[in-house]
């Protein structure tokens, strides 16, 4: 399916701002699942934008602005066809659990196998894993099936429930979270079992009847590698296979790692972020039209000084 | 061997024991290049020895040559102490050791390059790779990286301890940012300052061409492209401990010496402040851990680093030495791995042996080392200076329970090594010359090619019996001559 | 040179030629007052610390204190802050400067410092204004003796003389407002006395009396602390030498653009007329001028490439006890 995403972040800060620097991981991926027609990024303030590969493979565009300035608007626009949903199969053969073994050993994805910032080891993990009565079933896919199917029935969607700095403890005691934390509590349990995962961040555009979805945000899925199907998605905060409905933009061991923007500055401090979204079908409306901002998120509460997180 | 009174005067409390020691081949037998020292020993009053000793501590005070010392309430500064006793090492010792770190630093150079892109020597089996990823100091923005000339080390302080048959083995290397050069070099003036005399008949190979030949290193590996390269030592500040060092060694390169604060990076170039604008920095002697160079890319709470710092230098447009993420490769773990890292890159023997290591993550060797704790040497893996390791024979039976509760907790985290009777060398004291266990820390350029400096910073354990030389834990230093043939 | 650096070398110097001064002026002050009617201590404590910028921390101390208070409550706190501020200062630079100039200023504000010495100077202001005043000539001396004439000597001379100028000018206004004009020809002995010891808060007594004869007459007072070419110790010699180390900066960083001074200035100097309000006029304009000298240095400089809000302000360094 063709897609066209426009996606505008708008920083706005309380006092003058300088020196910002600024990655942005909001390039789409090529990888099996989809292809690239083509990507821009602007900024305003205008700056110079350099690209690299980071270590997990994403695509990062990178710039500065160093003169004072008391917003900063990011703008990306691409155009993208999303594959057919990929069929799996009803489950894999035991020995899987064996390979991936093998592979932990080896030292193979070892960034996927292992704890993480936001994905810590914990005694909560356990607890929700024992309350669900969650065992290691018979192959790695039927158990990352379980894992996203559980996990979506035992947390409650709640949008604006947790930021993007909610310990992993917090959602699980509180049992609701977002789509970052839906992710976050498979990965958690995942890796438990010994199930590479990553983070995936990108867009979701469901089925819709319009053209185009506006006041969209940013969602998060999973991928876990499997042997024989290598990286499978799965979302659960839809309990969905992820399919051609689902853009993919960056992976990480968790959000941390996959933040649409990362940045540091001098002066502000940092105020109100407004993030806007726009997906249409096919190759969209050249001109953005008006942008209307939903309300803004209020900056993370205490942010290190001179760091602007991402939405 | 000359033959002499048996042990007396000013050598009646020398002690001999299992250890090599670098003057005395036994009781009253001088090793051959020893004998000028000697000479002079015996015929120069103590009283005179301790003038001269005390006008060496004197110059040391005056230049400011200090260190800080942590772990106390405020940072106390201290001038490292010193013992006007020059160690020796004759030219065909030093040949040795000086093939044998240009051997070792060439194939740890190749191991991290190896580690950071194709990762052969995983697949050879021969190093597990989960060793690697699990090391704190192991970067995984570094992997792909180009760094120019394959050059990751620049400034290497390799250990070496002299064993009871006389061999020198190496016994950790420093390769992330090895300091204590400006003590070689202050050790050094202040002999010749104090006590000129001393030189006479011998030919000692001079060491003042070190700030010369590490500029000359660090404008070899400028970016690409670079012509007539801009060279900075970035260092945290006023309060860290190596801060004199800092100062020192840029004011021999004549280069600025630079915070975090002084530099911005603006569309992927390093800059400086200066009165004249923003001048292009291309390469940065950095005397800053990798976790605190940018917060952009590491920890982003540092106000010690520069933010892009770490993208101007994937891009190529800055060189940073020593490379980030060599960490990698001092893990005292991977330590004990580096002769078949020599034997896989270089198919050669290890000219300088390892001293024996146990890795405590195996479960073999872990049940022996806790089952001989009282005998061994436990050090963690990541850590410098001599801190949280345990000396078997020095320690109590809690101290012992206490590392035996941290190697079961973390065992990845730890190493064991026999207790090494480090050689003894000459040195002053109160009433006459007593033995005192030392170690030597060459120290190693590599650009385009490899330098070793002849001579180094010779350690001493000040006290008695003691086996500990570092700095921050109460050892002092020597001045040392590596012999012309 | 990293513009930290001159920053550094810069305030370092403007802090101990300031901290000198206060130590000087307020000196000079305590003799002023000795036996002197309350009225007439109110009044020229006052004009002290107007001169001393120092009248807005004042307002907000308790007034019942007697002229002792101010000695010791607000010239110590106040010169103890500015050889802290200095000391920080050559701390961060500290391989730019010899040894001796480090002990001078390290020394003297250990000493500031210490309770025992500030309990014996509460008693004895004046060996306390020696203790500073020693401790200020001879950092001058090592300074002199021990640094090569680079970049950084540059900065550390007009750290020199924009603050002696501006101290001086500030002075000069604040006596020319109230002094100047006496009513009749006929001056008191009480007048003279002031200009005495203006003379000698400027450090200029001697000066005076070797350029310009015994006799004290106002106008050829402040024409001589104001214009004479040679005396070290007038505004026109502080700007002659700003002028010329702000052309020799400019000569060795040839990428930023020179710093002149305002013309015209030096012309007026010369050719004032004793006349007191043109006086205080021109003595207005110099102090502008070096605030604007000031501002231009850091902008081209220093700050050039910062936009933040400026560090802390440099002001004078009055504690609120």
């Amino acid at each position: 399916m063709d897609y066209t995403v426009t996606h505008v972040t708008r920083f706005q800060y309380q006092g003058p701002v300088h020196e910002s620097l600024m990655e942005v991981r909001l390039g789409p991926r090529e990888d099996g699942c989809q292809t690239v027609q083509s990507f821009d990024l602007s900024t305003t303030p205008a700056a110079t934008v350099f690209r690299f590969v980071d270590a997990f493979g994403n695509d990062v565009h990178q710039f500065d602005i160093l003169p004072p300035h008391q917003q900063l608007i990011i703008q990306t626009r691409m155009q993208v066809r999303t594959s057919p949903t990929r069929a799996l199969p009803e489950r894999l053969d035991p020995s899987a659990w064996g390979a991936l073994e093998r592979l932990h050993a080896d030292g193979q994805l070892w960034d996927y196998f292992e704890p993480s910032p936001r994905v810590p080891v914990s005694l909560a993990v356990a607890a929700f894993v024992e309350a669900y009565g969650l065992v290691r079933a018979s192959d790695p896919l039927t158990c990352f099936r379980r894992i996203v199917a559980v996990v979506y029935g035992g947390l409650v969607y709640a949008p604006a429930s947790t930021t993007v700095d909610t310990p992993l403890d917090s959602v699980l005691q509180m049992r609701r979270g977002v789509c970052q934390d839906f992710a976050h509590v498979t990965l958690a349990v995942a890796r438990a079992f010994g199930i590479p995962c990553r983070y995936v961040s990108g867009y979701f555009a469901p089925t819709v009847e319009q053209p185009v979805a506006q006041n969209l945000t940013s969602h998060a899925w999973v991928e876990a590698w499997l042997p024989g199907l290598e990286w499978t998605a799965l979302d659960p905060t839809h309990d969905i296979l992820v399919s051609e409905h689902h853009i993919s933009v960056a992976v990480g061991r968790d959000y941390g790692d996959a933040a649409p923007t990362r940045g540091v500055f001098r002066g502000g401090p940092a105020g109100p972020l407004s993030v806007l979204v726009r997906i249409e079908r096919g190759a969209g409306d050249a001109s953005t039209g008006e942008m209307l901002f939903p309300p803004p998120v209020a900056a993370s509460a205490a942010p290190p000084a001179g760091t602007s997180s991402g939405q | 061997m000359i033959e002499h009174e048996p042990a007396s005067g000013i050598f009646a409390g020398y002690a001999f024991g299992q250890a090599y020691d670098e003057m005395f081949a036994g009781a009253g037998r001088h090793r051959p290049h020893y004998a000028g020292i000697h000479e002079r020993l015996c015929e120069l009053p103590i009283e005179l020895w301790r003038e001269r000793q005390r006008a060496a501590d004197m110059a040391f005070v005056t230049q400011g040559i200090t260190f800080t010392v942590y772990g106390q309430a405020e940072g106390v500064e201290r001038i490292f102490p010193f013992d006007l006793l020059p160690r020796l090492i004759t030219a065909a010792e030093w040949a040795t050791i000086e093939r044998g770190l240009v051997q070792r630093i060439t194939a740890l150079n190749l191991f991290l390059r190896d580690v950071y892109h194709d990762g052969r020597i995983f697949q050879a089996g021969l190093v597990p790779r989960t060793l690697i990823r699990q090391c704190r100091h192991f970067r995984p923005e570094m992997v792909g990286v180009q760094v120019p000339h394959g050059c990751y080390l620049t400034v290497v302080g390799t250990d070496l301890v002299r064993g009871p048959d006389g061999r020198f083995l190496v016994l950790e290397d420093n390769l992330r940012v090895p300091s204590g050069v400006s003590y070689m070099l202050a050790n050094r003036q202040i002999v010749k300052q104090v006590y000129p005399q001393l030189f006479e008949r011998y030919h000692v190979r001079s060491i003042d061409q070190y700030p010369r030949t590490l500029l000359a290193h660090l404008r070899e590996i400028a970016p690409e492209g670079c012509t007539d390269a801009k060279v900075v030592v970035l260092t945290p500040g006023v309060f860290n401990s190596a801060y004199y060092e800092h100062t020192f060694l840029a004011h021999e390169m004549a280069i600025d010496l630079v915070e975090g604060r002084d530099l911005l990076v603006h569309d992927n170039t390093v800059y400086a402040h200066t009165t004249g604008g923003l001048e292009r920095v291309d390469v940065i002697y950095r005397r800053v851990d990798d976790d605190y160079l940018d917060p952009l890319t590491f920890q982003n709470d540092s106000t010690l680093g520069v933010a892009g710092l770490f993208n101007a230098y994937r891009a190529g447009r800055v060189t940073i030495a020593n490379a980030v993420g060599t960490g990698v490769a001092d893990d005292k773990a991977v330590y004990a791995y580096v002769p078949a890292i020599i034997r896989f890159y270089l198919s050669e023997d290890p000219i300088l042996d390892n001293v024996e290591t146990y890795l405590l993550d195996d479960p073999r060797q872990r049940a022996f080392v806790l089952e001989h704790l009282a005998e061994l040497v436990v050090k963690p893996v990541g850590e410098s200076g001599g801190y949280g390791m345990l000396v078997g024979p020095h320690s109590t039976a809690a101290q012992q329970q206490e590392m035996r509760d941290r190697i079961l907790a973390h065992p990845r985290n730890y190493i064991a090594q026999p207790t090494l009777a480090l050689s003894t060398a000459p040195c002053l004291v109160q009433d006459g010359v007593e033995a005192r266990h030392v170690d030597l820390r060459p120290y190693v350029l590599c650009g385009r090619s490899i330098t070793v400096v002849p001579g180094g910073l010779t350690r001493v354990a000040l006290q008695r019996g003691s086996l500990v030389v570092n700095s921050s834990q109460g050892g002092g230093s020597k001045d040392t001559w590596v012999l012309g043939a | 040179m990293l513009s930290r650096v001159a920053d550094n070398l810069y305030w370092m110097r403007r802090y101990i030629e300031r901290a000198d001064h206060i130590a000087r002026v307020v000196g000079v002050n305590v003799d002023l007052v000795f036996d002197r009617a309350p009225a007439d201590v109110a009044r020229l404590w006052g004009r002290l610390l107007s001169a001393l910028c120092a009248a807005p921390a004042w307002a907000r101390v308790d007034r019942g204190g007697s002229g002792e208070a101010l000695t010791d409550l607000m010239s110590i706190d106040a010169v103890a802050s500015c050889f802290a501020a200095a000391r920080e200062n050559a701390r961060q630079i500290r391989q730019h400067i010899s040894g001796d100039m480090w002990e001078h200023v390290n020394g003297v504000h250990l000493a500031l410092n210490d309770p025992a010495r500030r309990a014996a100077w509460a008693e004895q202001p004046h060996e306390y204004f020696r203790t500073v005043r020693e401790a200020a000539a001879l950092f001058d001396a090592a300074l002199n003796a021990g640094l090569a004439r680079d970049e950084g000597w540059l900065f550390l001379q007009l750290g020199l003389f924009l603050e002696r100028a501006g101290g001086t000018a500030r002075l000069l206004t604040c006596q020319i407002r109230e002094v100047w004009p006496a009513v009749g020809s006929e001056h008191g002995l009480d007048e003279q006395l002031e200009w005495i010891c203006l003379l000698r808060a400027c450090d200029a007594l001697d000066l005076y009396r070797r350029r310009s004869g015994a006799e004290l007459q106002q106008d050829r007072i402040l024409r001589f602390l104001i214009a004479d070419p040679l005396s070290p110790r007038s505004l026109r010699y502080a700007l002659d030498h700003t002028s010329r180390a702000l052309a020799v900066l400019a000569a060795r960083v040839p990428d930023q653009p020179p710093i002149v001074l305002a013309s015209g200035l030096t012309a007026a100097i010369d050719s004032a007329q004793a006349e007191g309000s043109d006086l205080a006029a021109l003595v207005s304009a110099i102090e502008a001028e070096c605030e604007r000298i000031h501002r231009t240095l850091y902008e081209t400089y220093i700050d050039h490439r910062r936009w933040a809000a400026p560090v802390a302000p440099r002001e004078a360094p009055w504690t609120t006890p």
